[in-house]
Order: structure tokens, then sequence, then C-alpha cells
């Protein structure tokens, strides 16, 4: 900006002085040239008039003296008489000269002579005498331009003079529209106290702050908003420039890569994971392509989506979605193993019913073994029976939503009730069945509750030596309430205690079919707990007994 | 001119990290071949390890091409020229894996799931390709010294497995054939865990700028 005012500033000045110089030049120049030959003809009139009156003597005064106009005196046949300045006899004839010619034609002649090499300007006037002579006197001058190149040194001074103001003023009034500006308070524009013309800028100014203001204000909270989302879901998510490099990673990511989110941003995706189903989902995903599979990570499955970031038809980016999908591939696994087992569970009796019922259809079984034989095929399809109950009892326990009338239960009392349906079973191997403890109200649905206190004490009966026994006891505590079931029967040994919970987990395989149990009860019991949220302490030593304790929480 | 040759440096690590998974997949599908006697998988460890062949070629041309462009010096100079010898092992761990997959596919290796060392052998080597690679990746010093020292846990099982050997045929000389083709494929989990090695010592030349020896 100060170059440029300094320019125009130069410019204009320049231009100004060598106008001026020119104009100058030109009008003076034009009134020298009318004086010189205004006095150069006086002069030769003058002479003329003198040589008229005294004769050629005249002359012979002017020879010699320098700093004079030149006199020559040409004779009517254009020979030169005489020339105060040289020899008149070297001089040549002077008849076609155009002032001389003019002067003996018309009285009198005049031309002026430039000489480009020496620069000078010569004037001429010639004058016809009385006697037919002719007089011609002349002066030399400095021409027009070396009078100009006289001039200019002054030219220079003048011009450098300029420069040297122009610079200056160019400073200070830069400073002068400069300072305002450095020193304006850009986050109050309109506080500021300048000169006018800035004013438009500054309300602009102000303007445009207060879009900013706004914008950043919605561009911060959006990002809050996307931040608050993406940090909070359990899905992992990804951003990928189209070089692979993370430019964005949520938390749940993180933690599934097992990484800080600062340190790996602006790393390459490989860097994080170099499983071959990753890569091939980047590779798909930057073809453009959607890409879904399932990869690992150590034990734990995720589902993979791979999505391209597309401008028109040029990939941006990827999107990764990762989701854990480990609990929902190992219910879908639970879930396909249970079919699996009750199908085989199923088909166990049917097949022994079908023997059976296939031998006395062909007529080979003795009239007396009849009644074995359907004692048998009864007790084979009472069997299944109580597997379909057991099995239909745990898919309603594993519909969660199923809606059930809860109701404040006694338990010592319910634990009676349920008691007393298996005395007989206790009787038939001499066990001593006994209930005991304080009333407890709790609020449950009764009949998962009943259930389940029937097949810990059908599993205490069943898995016990005979004579042996049985005790059931309900206490309560100020926070919770506790059924316990305690046995001094088989016992479970320590390597099937974690797993006796599962669904169709025998401990001794061989003998399950002796005991006629179905493999669901302690599944059905741990079920019902859940659904009361209730805990299950199990402690058992092999051939001592085994003790589950079942805690509810009070007052819910 | 910076630029790009950082951006060449990041991809020949990329493809580092690619050519290590591939490794990494070709000795892991070899090890569930073995361990479930399945074939097609065995099969499929031979087109991994064309691609790891293939890989080494496209790394190697990397390497070349920023050595003659932009004439690196020190830590760049010592990554490339690393980046250069590590290919080597890992081509050798694909052409092992590969191998002990061919040696399943002609041999009856059923039995292979009695001899448990040799499947610890197998897991400990997974873990030292996978190490060696996750070294480079992060360029994590401690955990190439770590597969450096981890080296002796692979001799030790492989001394184990080749007891079990002597033990089989001693019990039944019927088993002498499955035998051999057993310690052939241990030998070869031997190797891959002696390449797994060398891979670690790289990392640590060119962090370090030392070799392991020198650096004791």
């Amino acid at each position: 900006m100060k170059k440029s005012i300094y320019k125009s500033m130069l410019v204009l000045a320049l231009t100004t002085i060598l106008l001026t110089s020119f104009l100058i030049t030109g009008v003076m120049y034009r009134a020298f040239y009318l004086r010189m030959q205004q006095e150069i003809r006086n002069e030769a009139i003058f002479i003329s008039s003198a040589y008229n009156l005294i004769g050629q003597e005249f002359f012979s005064r002017f020879a010699d003296q320098e700093n004079s106009s030149r006199i020559t005196w040409v004779a009517s046949d254009g020979t030169v008489l005489f020339d105060n300045f040289t020899d008149a006899e070297q001089m040549e004839n002077h008849l076609n000269r155009p002032e001389i010619a003019d002067a003996l034609k018309n009285g009198f002649g005049e031309a002026v002579h430039l000489s480009k090499t020496l620069g000078t300007q010569t004037f001429y006037w010639a004058v016809r005498l009385n006697d037919g002579t002719v007089l011609r006197v002349s002066t030399t001058t400095n021409s027009v331009f070396k009078s100009v190149l006289g001039f200019f040194p002054y030219v220079a001074l003048i011009t450098l003079m300029v420069i040297l103001l122009t610079m200056i003023i160019a400073n200070l009034l830069t400073k002068k529209i400069i300072f305002p500006l450095n020193n304006l308070n850009l986050e109050d524009p309109l506080s500021n106290d300048v000169y006018d013309e800035l004013s438009p800028l500054l309300t602009r100014m102000a303007k445009q702050n207060d879009q900013i203001k706004s914008q950043f204000k919605k561009l911060k909270e959006q990002k809050e908003e996307f931040n608050a989302i993406t940090e909070n879901i359990r899905e992992g998510i990804i951003v990928l420039n189209n070089k692979g490099l993370i430019l964005f990673i949520n938390k749940s990511a993180a933690d599934i890569f097992n990484v800080s989110t600062q340190d790996i941003i602006n790393k390459h995706i490989l860097t994080l994971d170099r499983s071959i189903t990753l890569q091939k989902a980047i590779e798909t995903a930057m073809g453009g392509h959607l890409f879904e599979d399932i990869f690992a990570i150590g034990e734990n499955s995720f589902n993979l989506l791979a999505s391209p970031v597309k401008d028109e038809v040029v990939v941006k980016g990827v999107i990764l979605f990762i989701l854990d999908v480990t609990e929902k591939q190992s219910a879908e696994k639970m879930r396909r193993e249970f079919a699996a087992n009750v199908s085989h569970e199923l088909k166990t009796p049917l097949t022994s019913i079908l023997g059976y019922a296939e031998l006395m259809k062909s007529g080979m079984v003795k009239p007396e073994d009849i009644s074995e034989f359907s004692d048998r095929i009864y007790n084979e399809a009472r069997h299944l029976i109580d597997l379909i109950e057991d099995v239909i009892r745990i898919s309603r326990l594993d519909e969660k939503n199923v809606q059930l009338p809860f109701e404040e239960i006694d338990l010592l009392e319910l634990a009676k009730e349920t008691v007393g349906r298996l005395s007989s079973l206790a009787q038939q191997k001499r066990i001593k069945l006994s209930v005991g403890g304080d009333n407890a109200i709790i609020f449950g649905v009764r009949q998962i509750l009943e259930e389940m206190i029937y097949n810990l004490c059908d599993n205490a009966i069943k898995y016990n030596y005979e004579n042996g026994k049985v005790d059931v006891n309900v206490k309560t505590f100020s926070d919770q309430v506790v059924l316990t079931v305690a046995d001094n029967g088989f016992g479970i040994p320590r390597e099937h205690q974690s797993r006796v919970f599962e669904r169709f987990y025998r401990i001794d395989k061989s003998h399950s079919r002796e005991t006629g149990g179905t493999g669901l009860g302690l599944s059905i019991v741990k079920h019902s707990a859940e659904f009361h949220n209730a805990k299950i302490r199990l402690m058992s030593k092999p051939g001592k007994g085994t003790t589950i304790t079942v805690i509810f929480r009070r007052n819910q | 001119m910076r630029n790009k040759f950082d951006e060449q440096l990041d991809l020949l690590k990329t493809q580092m990290i690619q050519m290590g998974a591939l490794c990494e997949e070709a000795i892991a599908s070899a090890t569930k071949a073995l361990i479930n006697g399945d074939i097609e998988l065995a099969k499929k460890v031979i087109t991994t390890d064309e691609d790891i062949d293939h890989k080494e070629k496209e790394i190697e041309s990397i390497c070349l091409k920023l050595l003659l462009q932009y004439q690196p010096v020190a830590r760049d100079l010592r990554q490339i020229s690393s980046a250069l010898k590590m290919i080597t092992d890992m081509e050798r761990i694909g052409d092992q894996a590969a191998d002990i997959s061919e040696i399943i596919m002609l041999a009856n290796i059923k039995a292979a799931n009695n001899t448990s060392h040799i499947a610890d052998m197998a897991k400990a080597t997974i873990k030292m390709v996978t190490d060696s690679i996750d070294a480079y990746v992060q360029q994590n010093l401690k955990l190439a010294k770590a597969v450096i020292d981890y080296d002796d846990v692979v001799d030790n099982l492989f001394n184990d497995v080749k007891a079990d050997m002597i033990r089989l045929i001693n019990e039944d000389t019927e088993n002498g054939e499955f035998a051999i083709d057993l310690i052939m494929i241990s030998k070869y989990f031997e190797r891959i865990g002696d390449h797994a090695t060398n891979i670690a010592e790289w990392v640590v030349f060119s962090i370090t700028g030392k070799h392991v020896e020198e650096e004791q």
C-alpha cells in the first residue's frame, strides 16, 4: 500500500515536472526565436542604412570583431566581397543561398539554418543595398535542444527533491491510513474511533463477527451432539480417509481394539488391527462397495460393516461399524445345542416305547410278561411327559417378557406345601424330610417358586443315600430372605460344580436314566432364581452332601 | 519432495503390515489344519503362500525405489534396509507354513491332537510371529526383545515333541511314518520361530541402529 501510494505520487510529480518543463521550453523557445529574428533584422536594416550613407569602409569597422553578428557582403553575382569572420576570397558563391536569392529578388530575405552536429541555430537576414549588392547579417545561437540540455541539471535537482518529498509524504500518509487499521478492535468493530471511510468495513466486520459466532456455536453444538451419540453407543465407529488413516474413532471402538483414542488418531488402520477380514473390508469399501462379515478379536466375535463414503463416484473414505456379537452368537449356539439336546432326550424314551410296542405287536411277548412291558412303556411315557413339561417350563422362563402374576408369598408355607408333595418319594428311600425357619413374605410368582423348591428338594432326594435326610430352611434377615436346601447325599464333585446349572448337564451320564431326572432341574432352579433377581450359592462335598442357598432380596 | 518420500515410507509400512498379516494367517491356518486334520484349509495355505511371495516382490520394488530416488540416510535408511531383510524372513515363514500344509495333505495326521506338545509348539510359534509383527507395527523395542527370548520356549517344546515321537515309535513301530511327519512339521515350526526371531532382531536394529548382539 505504501509502495503504491508512493508510486502514484511520484508518477504525478514527475509528469508535472516534465510537462511543465516542455511547455516552458516551448513557449520560451518561440519568444526567443521571434526576438532573434527581430534583432537580426533590425541590425541588418541598421547596417544597410549605414552602408548606404557611409559606403564600403563601414564594413571595415566590423572586421575581426568577435562577439558580434557575422556580416557578409555579397555582390549581385553571388561573389562574397566581405566577411568579418573569414577571408572573403576563400568563400564560395552565395547566389544559391535562399536568403540571398530572396534579397536579390524581393529586396530582403531570411533563413534559419539548424546544424544538428553542432547543436546550433543560425539566423540569416539579407537585404539588397542601393547599389544592388546584398548585405547579410547572421547570428548563431545554441539550438533549442542544447538550451533544454542546459536546463537539465536544474530539472534533475528539482526531480530529486520531489522524489524525496514524495517519499516523506507517502510515508506519513500511509502511516496515517494504516495506523488505525492496525489498532482496530476486531472483537467489537463498532467501538473503534477511526476516519469515516472505514465505517462500512467495520459494520460489515461486526456483522460477520456475529455470523461467525453463531455458526461456531452451532458447529460446537453439533459436534457435542455427535460426540455424545458416538461416545455412548455400544457399537464401535471408525472413520477412515481415502488413504486408510483413522480420522475418528469412538470410545467403544477404541475399547474393542484396546487402544486409547488419542494415540491412534491419524495412524493407519492396519496398525490397529491387521486381520485379513478387516483388510478385505477396507479394500472392498475403498472400491465403493459395502462389506459385512464376522471377525474375531481374541475370544470375542464382532460384526464388521464397512461402508464407503462417496462424493458422487470418488470414494472419500470409509466408515467402519463394529458390533460385539459374542453374546448373541453364544446365545444362538446355546439355543442350537438346546434344540439338539431336547431332540436327543425325547428320542431315547420314544425309541424304548417303540421297541416294546413293536415286540408286543409282533406277538413275541408272552402274556405273563405283558404287564411288565406295559409298565416299562408307562414309565418311559411318564418320563417323556416330565421332560416335555420341564422343557415347557424352561422355555417359559427364557421368555423374559412373559407377564406372570406377581403376588406376596409366604416362602415357608410354600416350602411346606411343596415338600408335602414329595413325602411319598422320600418315604420310598426312607429319607427324612424337614422344613423349618421363619415365615418370610416375598414378592414373586407362586408357580415358578413352587417349581424351584420342588426341583431342589427332588434333586436332594434323588441324589441321596437311603436313610438320608433333607433339610429345607427359610431365614429372614433385614434386607434378604434366604432359602436353604441341604442334604447329606452324593454331593457334586468340584469340577462339575460350575456346570451343573447348564441345561442337560449330567454328572454321571451313564447312570442318569436310573434316577429318572430330565437334566433340566437345576437349570430351571437357576432361571427361576434369576426371574426373581435372587442369587444362588452352591456348596458341596462329594460323599458328604450338597447345600444350595437361594438369596432373595426383600421388599422389591 | 519430502512429503512424497514420507508417503512412500507410509505405503511401505502398510504393505509390511499386510504381509505380516498374511504370514500370521498362513501359519494359523496351517496349525488349524494340523489339529483338525482339515485338508481344505491346508490347501488354502498354499494360495496364501503365493500371496506372500507376490507381496514380497511388491515391497522389494518399493524399497529399491525409495533407496534410488531419495537416497535416504540414518533412521529412514535403517527402516528401509531392515524392511528388505524382514521380507525375506516373512517369505520363508510363508514357505514353511506351505510346507507344513503339504505334509498335512499327503500324510495321515488324524492323531495329531493326541500329541499336545506339537499343538503347544504351534501356539507358541504363532505368538512369536504375531508379537514380532506387533513389535514392528508399534516400533516396540521391549516386545521385540521378548520375542527373541521366547525362541527358547519353542526350542524346548521341539525337544519335548522329539521325546514324544521317540516314545510313539517305541510303543508301536506302525507309527513310524506318522511320527516322522510330525517331527518334520515341528521342525518347520521351530524354523518359523527362528525367522520370527530374525524379524524381531531387525525391528531392534531399525529402532536402535545396533544389532542385538552389539547391544548386549
